[in-house]
């Protein structure tokens, strides 16, 4: 009982075995086939043969570690067991092939073996078992007996009811295929599964059949069932999570071509790509796959492909394409150029376009709430610079104005920046100079005739009007000088006349010196009387109040003509203070300053000269103009009514600040000369 | 005697007279090719005849001799202002400027516009800001220290390839000052930077060169005079002592205010006269400087005293 249980064991496992192992039937055949299936038949080598043995006991015939005689040279082969002439025979074959043809890298899946039937003597139904034949020997020596007796499984079985004689007898391998070498000789054993499960045969039982052997016309075949590695077949799904700046590329692996692949992902502008993610994974047939790519310009469609590889080669998927979305662009806000009294030259630069060509306009207004813009036109790209020209402003008006650019993604503004129009036309504007060389009781000055000139020829070049250009004993304290009733002064026809004034000569604290007249006419002085003393003993020193005609600007190129105590009250001791009476700024020094030709200097300060040369302030103009020339350590002084007039250009040249209300205060700036 | 060894006699003298009196010509021989050295200095600005002044220091001892330097080029074209300009972050091109006597870059790149000049006779250079509110800042601007004004200076320079070995930072004094209603504060702090030529300091319009540092420590502006030379040769100068002389004797110029009555002299030495930036210089012609205090009638302190006379005799 215990035996047939083990009989029935052993066949149960040999059976589901042929159903269970993978690639054993048909299903998954399909997948074979795309892998390459390929199919090889061997022929069994000369050397087959089998071994017998027979003994009156059977366990000792079944367990011997030798057979009585081993047969390799025979033109049949026998397998099986039988009982005569009061012996049990046993009888086990041994077959061998030469497999070492089979790729390296071929996977075997099946395989079967055909024997050609050449007699059947059995009585009773037995199962021909094909066994692992591993350690038998090359040729067959009867020592192998027990070898294969000891190797109890194989890979294929076969009912002798199905046994034909004169014909082929097939037995499909299912498992143990890893015993099919590569390099060598592929060897089976067949024996009887009675045999195999010691049970005896039966006195009148015969449990053997023949089969042809390589002598016998008839060899032996295994027919070797593989498949080869291929290149992986990929297929490129559509991108996602599409970003302006980055996107997930996605890929399937439809067949890895029998190997684990990597894979990556090519993508760039064009279908040639040139830009590769880097090799990565292990995925296999039926699994997808993604990578993620960033550094990518809006608004912009880019080409990308799957790829997989396995050690045969590479597959791609084919090309698809996304789009980056625009993003709105970044736009800066430049200051305006050329302005007018009723027109101004916008400008703004495009930082970034979004990745899309992008129209500009400028808003414009009288509050940061604009109200006005010109129109969207243009086709500018990241780091070009645009401008429009707005007219009909109102003279001496601050505008606001800002910058803005428009793609498909929206519109994109810069900030908000002002400008000032000019007060008026300077075909009406003057310039007026006087200027002492020679004094009769001073040190003589003679750069000074050619530094006030520069000044006034360079104004006049540039449009200006001039006025007067007085020197020596035609330069007079008078013509400085206030015009109010008891003080016979002439300002209001001279200096108060004119725009903007440039005086060289001597100086001191408070005062201009010329060479024209006797005592208190030589001096003009401005030595910060409070406003009560005016008309009092100290009236005398507070000859000087400019601005309340025309004059705008003065520049006193002396010594030490604002020095002083740097105050911001007009009751304590800055001098020329009171002089400011609706003029912007006076420009002078605290210190002493050589006489030098810095008029010249000076004018170039306050004019533009085309785009390389742009117009700089008043004051600017003043510090930058006379460090040229004049020493180190000299402290250049400009002083005025409020600090708004501080950033005044010159008519024509920029903004210039409305006519201050005269208060008892007044702004300073001062300059050490470098 | 007869008339051949007369005529002899005369030949030799002559030949001794001009040959003992050759290096006394040679060392006097001035100017490139027979010209003056002269230096132009500027008309004194100042009380004159009403100072007197008082040594209060000791001659420096210099030699007989010093050298003349020639000023090499300057080569100033748009490539190398290009090339500056793109050191100091600007973009675009230089152009000419002020019927060409100047080139000068623009950049707007950072938003607010900026300006680098080079004058073509002097190869000085400025850079700043075009507006005046980087100088003159509206608020009370956060300045460096001196020291860390003077180690800002130096990087900027260094960085910018400006700073030539023998300059290095002299001073640190305020730049500018506002006053007004508002109050009244320091807008930026001027670092001057320091040259020598053998040893010797520049002096004069255009020994100039100072880095402008305002608020958070931002170079705002910077004014760069720094002519490239080379010896050319030695010269015979006058003692210090003979130059003090000519400057108490009214035959120097110097710069001190009009209340100044008393002139002390703290320090007189030999320097190198450098011509203001738009000048075309030939020659760099030592000269002596002297400094000292200005006082008034009271003997109060009012400025410094700054003062030169010619050095070549």
């Amino acid at each position: 009982m215990r035996r047939k249980f083990l009989y029935l064991s052993v066949l149960l496992v040999l059976m589901l075995g042929l159903l269970l192992v993978p690639g054993a039937g048909p299903a998954g055949s399909q997948e074979v086939a795309a892998s390459g299936l390929k199919i090889h038949t061997y022929y069994a080598t000369d050397s087959d043969g089998h071994l017998m043995n027979w003994n009156y006991d059977y366990t000792t015939a079944h367990d011997a570690a030798s057979a009585y005689y081993a047969e390799d040279t025979g033109g049949t082969i026998l397998i099986g067991q039988f009982y005569a002439y009061t012996s049990y025979f046993i009888i086990r074959s041994a077959l061998y092939f030469d497999t070492s043809s089979l790729p390296d890298d071929a996977t075997v899946i099946g395989a079967t073996l055909k024997l050609y039937g050449t007699a059947d003597y059995s009585d009773q139904d037995f199962y021909i078992l094909v066994m692992s034949g591993a350690d038998l020997d090359d040729p067959l020596q009867p020592e192998d007996y027990g070898d294969l007796l000891n190797a109890p499984y194989g890979g294929g079985l076969l009912d002798s009811r199905q046994w034909t004689v004169g014909g082929w007898n097939s037995i499909s391998l299912s498992y143990g295929l890893g015993g099919i070498s590569k390099t060598g000789p592929t060897k089976f054993g067949l024996k009887s599964l009675n045999d195999l499960c010691a049970f005896p045969p039966s006195q009148t039982e015969g449990e053997h059949v023949l089969f042809s052997a390589s002598e016998g016309g008839h060899p032996a075949e295994l027919q070797v069932i593989y498949t080869e590695a291929v290149p992986p077949t990929v297929t490129t799904n559509s991108a996602s999570s599409v970003t302006a700046t980055g996107a997930t590329l996605n890929g399937y692996l439809n067949d890895d071509g029998g190997e684990a692949c990597q894979y990556r992902f090519e993508w760039g502008l064009t279908s040639s790509y040139g830009n590769a993610t880097p090799w990565t994974g292990s995925k296999t047939s039926g699994q997808s796959f993604s990578q993620s790519i960033s550094g990518l310009s809006p608004c912009t469609t880019y080409h990308f492909r799957a790829q997989c590889k396995n050690s045969v080669g590479v597959g791609s998927g084919g090309d698809r394409t996304f789009t980056t979305p625009c993003v709105p662009p970044t736009v800066t806000t430049y200051s305006a150029s050329s302005v007018t009294d009723t027109s101004a030259t916008l400008n703004g630069y495009l930082n970034d376009d979004g990745g899309q060509a992008c129209q500009y306009r400028f808003q414009w207004g009288l509050t940061s709430s604009y109200g006005n813009t010109t129109p969207w036109t243009g086709s500018k790209t990241s780091g070009q610079s645009f401008s429009r020209t707005i007219s009909g402003l109102k003279p001496g008006t601050t505008y606001h104005f800002r910058a803005q650019c428009q793609n498909s993604a929206g519109v994109g503004s810069g900030g908000d920046l002002e400008f000032r129009t000019d007060n008026g036309d300077i075909s009406m504007v003057e310039v007026g100079v006087e200027w002492i060389e020679h004094y009769d009781d001073q040190d003589d000055l003679p750069n000074s005739q050619e530094s006030a000139e520069g000044f006034y020829d360079k104004l006049l070049a540039a449009g200006w009007n001039g006025r007067f250009n007085l020197g020596d004993d035609w330069a007079w304290e008078r013509h400085f000088k206030r015009d109010d009733p008891g003080w016979d002064g002439w300002d209001y026809y001279y200096v108060d006349a004119v725009d903007a004034v440039w005086f060289q000569g001597h100086g001191s604290g408070g005062q201009i010196n010329f060479n024209y007249g006797e005592g208190d006419d030589r001096e003009l002085r401005s030595l910060n009387a409070e406003p009560l003393d005016e008309w009092g003993p100290l009236g005398w020193q507070d000859e000087g109040r400019w601005g309340d005609v025309d004059l705008e600007w003065m520049f006193l190129h002396s010594c030490e003509t604002l020095q002083g105590g740097a105050h911001t009250e007009k009751d304590r001791n800055t001098n020329f203070a009171w002089a400011l009476n609706g003029i912007h700024l006076i420009c002078g020094a605290k210190t002493k300053m050589l006489n030098k030709r810095d008029g010249e200097y000076v004018a170039r300060y306050l004019l533009e000269d085309g785009h390389y040369d742009p117009a700089r302030q008043v004051k600017g103009s003043w510090f930058l103009g006379c460090d040229i020339n004049q020493p180190s350590g000299r402290i250049l002084r400009v002083i005025g009514e409020d600090a708004a007039c501080g950033a005044d250009y010159i008519w024509g040249q920029g903004p210039v600040c409305d006519d201050p209300t005269v208060d008892d205060y007044l702004s300073w700036w001062d300059y050490t000369t470098t | 005697m007869t008339k051949r060894k007369l005529t002899a006699i005369i030949l030799i003298g002559l030949l001794v007279l001009v040959g003992g009196s050759y290096p006394l010509y040679a060392d006097n021989l001035s100017g490139g090719e027979g010209g003056a050295f002269e230096v132009d200095l500027p008309v004194s600005a100042g009380p004159a005849g009403e100072l007197s002044f008082e040594l209060a220091t000791e001659f420096p001892e210099v030699g007989s001799t010093v050298m003349v330097y020639r000023v090499e080029g300057p080569d100033v074209t748009t490539g190398k202002v290009i090339e500056m300009g793109r050191r100091l972050g600007f973009q675009g091109d230089a152009g000419f400027i002020e019927d060409a006597t100047g080139i000068a870059m623009i950049d707007e790149s950072g938003g607010e516009m900026r300006q680098l000049t080079v004058w073509v006779d002097s190869g000085a250079m400025e850079y700043g800001f075009v507006e005046m509110d980087k100088l003159y800042p509206p608020m009370p601007p956060m300045l460096p220290s001196d020291g860390e004004a003077a180690e800002i200076a130096t990087r900027f320079l260094a960085e910018a390839g400006l700073l030539p070995p023998s300059a290095q930072v002299s001073e640190v004094v305020p730049g500018g000052s506002y006053g007004g209603p508002e109050g009244t504060y320091v807008t930026h702090v001027l670092v001057r930077v320091g040259r020598e030529i053998d040893g010797f300091p520049a002096t004069g319009p255009g020994a100039k060169f100072g880095v402008r540092i305002g608020d958070k420590g931002e170079v705002v502006a910077l004014f760069r005079v720094c002519r490239e030379v080379e010896p050319y040769r030695d010269v015979s100068i006058k003692g210090p002592e003979q130059a003090y002389q000519e400057l108490v004797a009214g035959g120097a110029s110097y710069v001190a205010p009009l209340e100044c009555r008393k002139v002390v002299v703290e320090k007189v030495s030999l320097a190198y006269w450098m011509e203001a930036a738009r000048e075309t210089q030939e020659y760099v012609v030592p000269v002596y400087e002297f400094k000292g205090k200005c006082l008034d009638k009271y003997g109060e302190y009012l400025e410094d005293f700054l003062g030169w006379s010619e050095a070549v005799e």
